[in-house]
């Protein structure tokens, strides 16, 4: 029985290890293999998308290197200028709102959310024009603003749903203590409910810069010189009209979203310190 | 999609030349140094440290052929002009999302285009007529006839707007039948210059497990265009979506049903087409001039115009070619001083042209066919020799969502037998009118 | 003194709405404009047309199509990206090796550009050339069309869906450590097994963000682009198409601008229709609590 019991939970381990290697797998295999890829020419890559290249080559690295009217390391300073500005942006709007839409009952809230949605749905094609003008009204032509501000618009409706629905999740209790002790709101919101949120503002601030990182329409449209422009331009470069060159188009995956996972792999620390430290509190 | 690909393809028509390269050399507009200052009204804006911007709007960036030259002449032209600052706000085309286009309606929405763009012209540079912040050239060429003498008068007619000259062509395409001899040989058949040699070389090829043409469904407006003149003829070709056109959907059903195309023409990509024609794994491909480069190494590839459809009134004497893009030039450049206008010159100089040209792989080709030329080439300037009418693509002078009910969005239908050829036509016509409104 | 505190609620929430109204309502306001006219080639000149394009649109055989495909897709993410998901972030949550590895691994297609990543599966399912044929003729086996009327959809949902599974994952992870591990410790005393301790406890504590979650992967699935645009294209046939895809072919590469905004009218009704009743029945209880 007990013998029983033990096998038991050994192979629902295995099993367990199982399900999450396979897993695993499935989301590494396809970084390998645009890996792999960039170093083989765009003739290979469409005869035999899975073979090892031929030769190592750096050919295509070079090639989008040098795109003659882009410089690659104003290319990446820019982009860390748009997309943190957007993160710090949108962070703090965003966590505002959800504050005092995850924190407080108002009659109508649930109309709000409602609102958020349907932001959430209005497609690409239907803000790009209309805010391209709103943008060139303002005093914001030709600096980085005149991306970042659509930009953070763009990603608040998503942040304030996850943010509130996180907060929403959070027990009274605390805030309640806190209030009654006089707190004001502005400090039950940076003393209490911000500190517990982290995990979640970390996760927002994450997929807000990816996205902001890889939002190459906006960029393009709204910053039209070259030298403010992000480095994700260059993924729309290796195309022309005479089709796409697939090895420079795997060459400029790697070299944009490599910076994004060392980002990624230190802000996950961050992530699990704040967890422990909201653990200790606790 | 596949307009983009083409507004960019290299001149190399002697009959389209945009500008007779051999008989204006001499009247290249000297850009010499900065002769006049800038002129102080536009100082305040424009300006900066006493230069004067130019914001200029192309597709010459990134990946594209012309982006080195490109590149060089504008430095080249502010080296000359140090009064000059040339703002490259160029674009690259034919992405996922076209950025390209996407850009030009954004700036055209807000009333701030660039000094100087090139962009489409046809049906899609209408919006840009319409948006009244372009110049008409028309006074700008009389007044200087040796600089506007040097673009062929056909090229400029072709993009009139009601006989107002708002863009000026620069870079031309042509399409045709291209084939691979040697498949042909190979099998016995004769070469595809008339309909029943085509009929025959399908059946053949379909016994052998070999696709006749590298077409896709999915994408299938170089087909239709050229199948639509084979059928038309010169007559028939402005008579947009007429009944006439029926016999040439029905034909191309017809192969279908015949094993003509790849088996997965639903969904192949134009860059499988490519690849597969040029590996030789298919006989014939319907395509344009951006694609010679790639294939002129091999000498037994061809081009020539579609022939005949029985009944037909096309033939070797009807091709497409024509230029698909052109120079804008803005009315507030117009109005800032003559810079934007002495580059715009510049850049139509038969030099600066030249130059571009030479990048294309298909240098300038002047009547006769140079000397070295690829077999491929020759095949090519021989086709538009032979023309004597010669016409852009269709689906450049309708409303895109007219071409695409009996294109993209009616051909897989009609091959399929789901939809008919007259279905398809009063289709495209009834939204051909409620978008020409 | 409530009122008060809830006016600086108030001023809390204003940054975000004068973005909004600015970036988001008034265009929103203008596509509404837009579906009743007859507005081609991004021109300045709209029609108006009153409910036309309304008309042609229940009439539009690819329309009903492209909504059985985006209730397809509504399964094919509920089950995976949120069912599969919840499992994997448990699974992660109760393992002792390799916790960050996992981690940091799911997260990874995120990252990866849709264009990659739709070109990759476009490689896969290719008749010449392609993957799956590379391993059928290996094994002797005869080449397929993979991609046909029958199967578009769901091979072209595959990448769409796989995709973001790392996201929620990580989402619901963050969620499940933010459970007081005091609750545990008293449910483990109980002599809890882990399913039970799931089921009973991890997710009901997980309720509002599981509903921020499906709101947002129901929403998204009206939304949904660049991937099918790469795979199929909303081919062979339209069999593909969503209405996300058929709205943007009609926009862009075809110029209505005016059965597109109605298009994304229709989306933008049905996404938040959808979701409010989801979310009621999600929060049913929760409210009257």
């Amino acid at each position: 029985m007990h013998e029983a019991g033990k096998g038991k939970e050994l192979a629902a381990r295995i099993l367990k290890y199982i399900i999450l290697i396979f897993w695993a797998l499935t989301t590494i295999i396809p970084l390998l293999w645009v890996l792999v890829n960039s170093f083989k020419t765009s003739e290979e890559i469409v005869k035999n998308g899975v073979a090892l290249p031929a030769a190592i080559q750096f050919n295509n690295y070079k090639t989008i290197m040098s795109y003659p009217d882009l410089s690659m390391s104003r290319a990446f300073i820019n982009s860390f200028i748009i997309s943190g500005s957007v993160v710090l942006g949108v962070v703090l709007i965003a966590g505002l709102a959800a504050f005092s839409l995850g924190r407080f009952r108002f009659k109508w809230t649930k109309y709000a959310d409602a609102v958020l949605i349907a932001c959430l749905l209005v497609p690409s094609f239907a803000t790009m024009i209309p805010n391209f003008v709103t943008i060139s009204k303002l005093p914001v032509r030709g600096t980085h603003a005149a991306a970042v501000i659509p930009q953070i618009a763009g990603n608040l409706c998503f942040s304030i749903t996850l943010l509130t629905g996180f907060m929403r999740s959070l027990p009274d209790e605390l805030d309640e203590a806190a209030i009654i002790d006089g707190a004001s709101p502005f400090y039950v919101l940076t003393h209490i409910t911000m500190p517990l949120s982290r995990p979640m503002f970390a996760t927002v601030g994450i997929m807000v810069f990816i996205w902001s990182y890889n939002d190459l329409l906006t960029s393009m449209v709204y910053l039209s010189q070259r030298s403010k422009q992000p480095v994700c331009v260059i993924l729309s470069m290796v195309s022309n009209m005479f089709g796409t060159d697939y090895g420079s188009m795997m060459a400029a995956i790697i070299v944009t979203i490599v910076p994004l996972l060392v980002l990624y792999v230190i802000s996950q620390e961050q992530v699990i310190k704040g967890l422990t430290a909201g653990a200790v509190k606790g | 999609m596949k307009k983009m690909k083409k507004v960019l393809a290299v001149l190399a028509g002697s009959t389209m030349l945009s500008l007779s390269l051999a008989g204006c050399s001499q009247s290249a507009p000297q850009t010499g140094g900065a002769k006049t200052e800038t002129e102080a009204a536009d100082a305040g804006k424009a300006a900066s440290g006493g230069k004067e911007k130019i914001r200029v709007f192309t597709f010459f960036t990134g990946s594209d052929q012309w982006a080195p030259v490109w590149s060089e002449v504008i430095a080249e032209y502010m080296a000359a002009n140090p009064n000059i600052e040339i703002v490259d706000e160029s674009a690259p085309t034919a992405g996922v999302n076209d950025v390209f286009r996407t850009k030009m309606q954004a700036d055209i929405a807000a009333g701030t285009p660039a000094d100087l763009s090139i962009f489409y012209t046809g049906a899609d540079g209408k919006p840009l007529v319409d948006s009244g912040l372009f110049v008409d050239f028309g006074t700008y060429m009389k007044d200087d006839e040796k600089w506007s003498g040097n673009f062929k008068q056909s090229a400029l007619d072709s993009q009139k707007y009601d006989g107002v000259q708002c863009s000026l062509p620069y870079l031309g395409y042509y399409e045709g039948l291209f084939y691979n001899k040697e498949l042909f040989e190979k099998y016995g058949l004769e070469e595809p210059v008339s309909y029943d040699n085509i009929m025959k070389a399908i059946k053949v090829f379909a016994e052998n497990d070999i696709p006749a043409f590298a077409s896709s469904m999915a994408k299938p407006s170089y087909l239709l265009e050229l199948s639509i003149l084979a059928q038309s003829g010169g007559e028939g070709h402005k008579n947009y979506f007429d009944d006439s056109w029926a016999p040439a959907l029905d034909s191309i059903a017809e192969w279908y049903q015949m094993g003509a195309f790849p088996k997965d023409t639903m969904t192949i990509s134009e860059d499988d087409i490519r690849l597969m024609f040029k590996e030789g794994k298919a006989a014939m491909m319907i395509n344009g001039s951006w694609c010679v480069s790639a294939l002129e190494d091999n000498e037994n590839m061809r081009l020539i115009a579609m022939p005949a459809f029985p009944g037909g009134k096309g033939g070797e004497d009807c091709v497409i070619a024509g230029f698909g893009s052109g120079w804008f030039f803005s009315k507030k450049a117009a109005e800032r001083s003559d810079e934007t206008l002495k580059l715009l010159k510049y850049l139509t100089s038969p030099e600066i042209v030249q130059r571009f040209i030479a990048v294309g792989g298909s240098s300038a080709i002047e009547c006769p066919v140079p000397e070295g030329a690829s077999l491929l080439k020759k095949s090519a300037v021989e086709m538009l020799n032979k023309a004597s009418y010669t016409d852009t693509a269709i689906d450049s002078q309708v409303s895109r969502e007219a071409w695409m009910a009996i294109a993209d969005d009616g051909a897989p239908y009609l091959v399929e037998g789901k939809r008919t050829s007259l279905e398809l036509l009063a289709e495209a016509r009834k939204i051909l009118e409620a978008t020409s409104k | 003194m409530k009122a008060k505190r809830q006016r600086t609620a108030l001023l809390f929430l204003l940054p975000a709405v004068v973005l909004l109204l600015c970036f988001m309502i008034y265009p929103l306001g203008k596509t509404i404009y837009y579906s009743f006219t007859a507005w081609y080639n991004f021109s300045a000149v709209q029609t108006f047309i009153g409910l036309e394009n309304y008309k042609d649109l229940i009439r539009d055989p690819v329309v009903k199509t492209a909504l059985r495909n985006t209730a397809i897709l509504m399964a094919g993410v509920l089950l995976f990206q949120i069912g599969f998901a919840l499992i994997l972030a448990i699974l992660v949550d109760g393992v002792r090796h390799c916790f960050k590895f996992f981690r940091t691994i799911y997260f990874f297609p995120i990252v990866i550009s849709a264009t990659a990543i739709g070109l990759m599966f476009t490689l896969i399912y290719k008749y010449e050339y392609g993957l799956l044929n590379y391993f059928i003729t290996l094994f002797g086996g005869e080449k397929q069309v993979w991609i046909n009327e029958k199967t578009s959809i769901y091979l072209a949902l595959i990448p769409v869906v796989w995709q973001y599974v790392g996201f929620y994952f990580v989402i619901f992870l963050t969620g499940i450590s933010n459970i007081s591990s005091d609750i545990y410790e008293s449910a483990m005393l109980d002599g809890i097994r882990p399913v039970q301790k799931a089921v009973y406890i991890t997710v009901p504590m997980l309720r509002s963000v599981l509903t921020s979650s499906i709101v947002l992967v129901v929403s998204g699935c009206f939304k949904v682009f660049d991937i099918i645009f790469m795979v199929t294209n909303g081919g062979p046939l339209d069999s593909s198409q969503l209405l996300s895809t058929y709205m943007y072919q009609k926009a862009f590469a075809r110029g209505n601008g005016g059965y597109a905004s109605s298009i994304a009218i229709v989306m933008i009704v049905l996404g938040v229709a959808v979701t409010s009743v989801l979310r009621k029945m999600l929060q049913g209880g929760e409210e009257d609590a």
